[in-house]
């Protein structure tokens, strides 16, 4: 027995009050769909139906081909339509639907022609709603990127009937456009209702693009010379994190602006683009915004209580006591710590080397000494261009300050790391074996005598020199450890500022039509022997949905940082090897 | 009824149905298994003298052991015993030359120069990194030193190539135990002088003389049992001096590994029992090797 498609018939709200006309919408007949669009009510002209559908064919791209689907009759009068088949319908299967006025139940369908014996569903939509909303599925974004529609079998139905809906917005739906033909569907009493609240948004929101376009301009025409593309030039503006942020930004705002134009000729082709487009725009205009207003905020209240002059105080006293203890530890170690058995000369030359490094940064703490106020009310003052610059400017205040033991990290790391390699292709050697390069694996090898002997006087230097430089590693990568823990703490909040959509919730709390996450289909009571009847209601998306798709992406793709492997496998074993670790916590490339 | 068919000789195949269970063997059973087809037969005398190769490598080590003490009593200046195993180490050098007659030298590319650069390597980096190696392990207490120390010469012993091609023998390993094992030792001596001089004369000890010692081997074949000798003659009187208890023990193992050793091998070689058969693996032999 072959399994029968059940043929299923969309049906809009709007037209169930009609009076008599005939159905035009779109029909596929492989996925057994019928959707109707509009009812063109009696009086009509054939020859002018078929100029009208002729015209949408030419004006768009057929992927939704509007045809006559069948009859519409109100009332009682069925004498007329339902014997010969309408001229009109050019193919071998047509839809009859009649309804009776004021009757509260769903019309009667039948499927006349070579769908005459398939079963049939009848799914009532509002219009209203399919038009304003965009279905969030991660379809879309493949169908979006290959320029053309996916094949027909991966596009789920309810897709194709969004999609559909949405394509004829201009046209069939659009008042204006059929010229003498009346057309009942839901823009019909819609119309524009023009809101006397949004006049002034509207002049606000142009005013303020007009003037970030200006400055965008100007901005162009200085940064856009040969010599700040260069490689250095980039390379160096985003190495401290506040570069990296105002870069961020700037593309930000870029975006806001050309997007539009950029994205006209494939839009064309799309028709999809649209919302989502204003949504994205929303969301970087919101987080800009935001953003701003935040930091407004905590600059006023910084400089309410009068906190630069505080904080300079006590980070130069916090600072201070730092650097003695520092002194201490150093000479802790070139002792005898935790009766741990260093090897004395070693542990000395390393213990001066350092020591000798804080007394340079002590020196250097006490030229910074009357700058400090300046530099913390400066950074304050950054607050007006956005809480994330603010905390971008503290992630390179914080780093200025423990510069030194970042310096003290990397010496100690390198010359572990050195001194580990140095070890392994020793060890490798006093087994008499080879490290192969080429095949990434470890061979026998025919060493010679001189080899052999240096080889292996090397090793025993090394071997027990390596107790005295990871404790040195061990003490230095712990402090280190500290400072970015604090640093990847602001690291990650400048990210959420980034990247948070905050119009897509605000969106989804206030005006959740924009937002359809899926659709609910409700059955509706049917008198006996009729089709079943449902009625379909479309969800708004909830709100896990919404905050990953929304979440913007990092639009600076100038990045050449290598990616970190954040994961604490991957950590433990950089550290264990004395590679450098960096601070996680950013965003990395995707 | 009496069948005509003959009583055929029983087959050892399974695919002819020959009224017998699978089982079954008849007096044929075990006629093609080989026994003992490999072996080789020991001569005790033979044995006795392949055997001084074991014992000529541990008189070298006892011989070093023996020079260490005399450096840390300070009985043997430091000065004195470079130049003694310099001039050795010539004398050698020299003898080997001749010995070769020249054939080895074409066959390796290395010429007299390389040997000169060699040399002056090894001394250079040895005197260079000398007080590092001084002062390398002097948290580290004696008996773990010494304990290092046996270690790494009983690897020494394990591992060197003594002329078989025995799987475990591996050269490098053998090297790099006994200059570990020197350089451990070095560690304890006062000056780093001394600990030079100690490195220089392990790696004269471990690392040349073998290398003579193979010469002689398979260029004058009466030569073995008379450095085996002498050798042990040295090690032992040297022994005896420091300590009587260790004179004894190694006189002991000496005769031990000289005659016991090879006797009982030989007394044992009647219990050896190989099977080979049919069932063995097929061993590919190849035509050119």
């Amino acid at each position: 027995m072959e399994v029968r498609r059940v043929t299923r018939v969309f049906f809009p709200y709007s037209c169930l009050s009609s009076v008599d006309g005939v159905l035009i919408g779109w029909r596929d007949q492989k996925r057994h769909l019928v959707c109707v669009v509009g009812v063109i009510t009696r009086p009509f002209d054939e020859q002018k139906i078929t100029a009208y559908l002729r015209k949408i064919t030419l004006a768009r791209e057929t992927r939704f081909p509007i045809s006559v689907l069948g009859t519409w009759e109100n009332g009682s009068n069925n004498i007329a339509a339902s014997t010969c088949k309408c001229e009109l319908v050019e193919d071998c299967s047509w839809i009859e639907m009649r309804t009776f006025v004021h009757n509260q139940d769903p019309p009667l369908c039948t499927a006349k022609g070579v769908w005459r014996d398939d079963p049939l569903m009848l799914i009532l939509y509002d219009q209203t709603k399919l038009l304003n909303s965009r279905l969030e599925n991660s379809n879309d974004k493949n169908s979006l990127l290959n320029g053309k529609s996916k094949c027909a079998n991966v596009v789920s139905d309810v897709d194709c009937i969004f999609d559909m809906v949405n394509s004829v917005k201009t046209t069939v739906l659009c008042k204006d456009y059929a010229d003498d033909i009346h057309i009942i569907h839901s823009q019909t009493h819609h119309g524009n209702a023009f809101k006397m609240w949004t006049f002034p948004i509207v002049i606000i929101y142009s005013l303020l693009i007009m003037s970030i376009s200006v400055c965008l301009k100007l901005s162009q025409l200085l940064f856009c010379n040969r010599l700040v593309q260069s490689k250095t030039v980039q390379r160096f503006v985003r190495l401290p994190a506040t570069g990296c942020q105002l870069i961020e930004r700037y593309c930000h705002i870029q975006y806001i602006i050309t997007v539009d134009k950029q994205l006209k000729d494939e839009q064309r082709l799309q028709h999809k683009t649209s919302p989502k487009l204003f949504i994205s725009k929303g969301n970087l205009l919101s987080s800009i915004l935001l953003d701003v207003f935040l930091g407004v905020v905590v600059m006023m209240w910084l400089f309410h209580n009068d906190y630069p002059k505080l904080v300079s105080c006590n980070l130069l006293h916090v600072l201070d006591v730092v650097g003695n203890e520092l002194q201490k530890l150093l000479h802790w170690l070139m002792g005898v710590p935790a009766g741990l058995k260093l090897n004395s000369q070693l542990d000395e030359f390393l213990g001066k080397f350092f020591l000798y490094h804080v007394y340079l940064w002590i020196g250097y703490l006490n030229i910074l000494r009357p700058f400090m106020e300046t530099i913390l009310w400066s950074i304050g003052l950054s607050g007006c261009l956005g809480l994330s610059v603010f905390l971008s400017l503290s992630m390179d205040f914080l780093s200025m300050l423990t510069f030194h033991i970042y310096c003290f990290y990397v010496y100690a790391a390198r010359l572990y790391c050195l001194q580990l390699s140095g070890l392994s292709s020793c060890w490798r050697l006093f087994r008499g074996k080879k490290w192969n390069v080429l095949r990434q694996r470890v061979d026998s090898c025919q060493y010679d005598v001189d080899q052999l002997f240096l080889g292996t006087i090397l090793f025993t230097v090394l071997l027990f020199l390596l107790p005295t430089t990871a404790l040195y590693y061990v003490v230095f990568t712990s402090f280190r450890l500290l400072v970015l823990i604090l640093d990847s703490m602001l690291a990650k909040t400048v990210t959420t500022l980034n990247t948070f959509p905050v119009f897509s919730v605000l969106l989804r709390l206030f005006h959740s039509d924009m937002l359809a996450g899926g659709v609910r289909f409700n059955v509706i009571q049917r008198m006996e022997g009729q089709p079943l009847c449902l009625s379909m209601q479309v969800e708004p998306a909830p709100y896990s949905v919404v905050l990953t798709e929304g979440k913007i992406e990092q639009l600076d793709t100038w990045r050449d940082h290598q990616i970190h492997n954040s994961s604490i496998g991957g950590l433990s074993r950089r550290l264990l090897l004395g590679h450098l670790v960096y601070p996680w916590g950013g965003d990395s490339k995707k | 009824m009496a069948s005509l068919k003959e009583d055929t000789k029983w087959k050892k195949v399974l695919y002819d149905n020959q009224g017998k269970p699978d089982n079954y063997v008849d007096e044929s059973f075990l006629d093609e298994m080989k026994k003992n087809v490999n072996t080789r037969t020991y001569e005790l005398w033979n044995v006795i003298i392949e055997s001084g190769v074991v014992s000529q490598q541990l008189s070298s080590i006892c011989v070093f052991i023996v020079a260490f003490i005399y450096m840390e009593e300070d009985i043997l200046s430091p000065q004195f015993l470079l130049t003694l195993s310099g001039t050795m180490t010539v004398l050698g050098y020299i003898l080997y030359g001749v010995i070769d007659g020249g054939s080895e030298k074409q066959e390796s590319d290395r010429t007299r120069v390389d040997d000169i650069k060699s040399v002056c390597l090894f001394l250079t980096v040895t005197f260079g990194l000398s007080p590092i190696l001084k002062t390398l392990t002097d948290s580290i207490s004696t008996d773990t030193i010494y304990a290092m120390t046996v270690f790494m010469f009983l690897g020494n012993l394990l591992f060197y190539d003594y002329g078989s091609t025995g799987a475990v023998a591996s050269n490098a390993l053998s090297l790099n135990a006994a200059i570990f094992a020197s350089v451990c030792l070095a560690s304890r001596l006062p000056t780093p002088w001394h600990a030079f001089v100690t490195v220089i004369f392990a790696m004269q000890v471990f690392a040349l003389l073998p290398v003579l010692r193979r010469k002689l081997k398979s260029n004058i074949p009466l030569s073995q049992v008379m450095m085996t000798w002498l050798l042990a003659t040295i090690a032992m009187a040297a022994l005896f001096t420091v300590s009587k208890v260790g004179a004894v023990l190694f006189l002991l193992l000496h005769l031990s590994i000289t005659f016991l050793f090879p006797f009982w091998l030989i007394k044992l070689q009647p219990y050896k029992n190989n099977i080979h058969g049919p069932w063995d693996e097929a061993v590919i032999k190849d035509k050119d090797a």
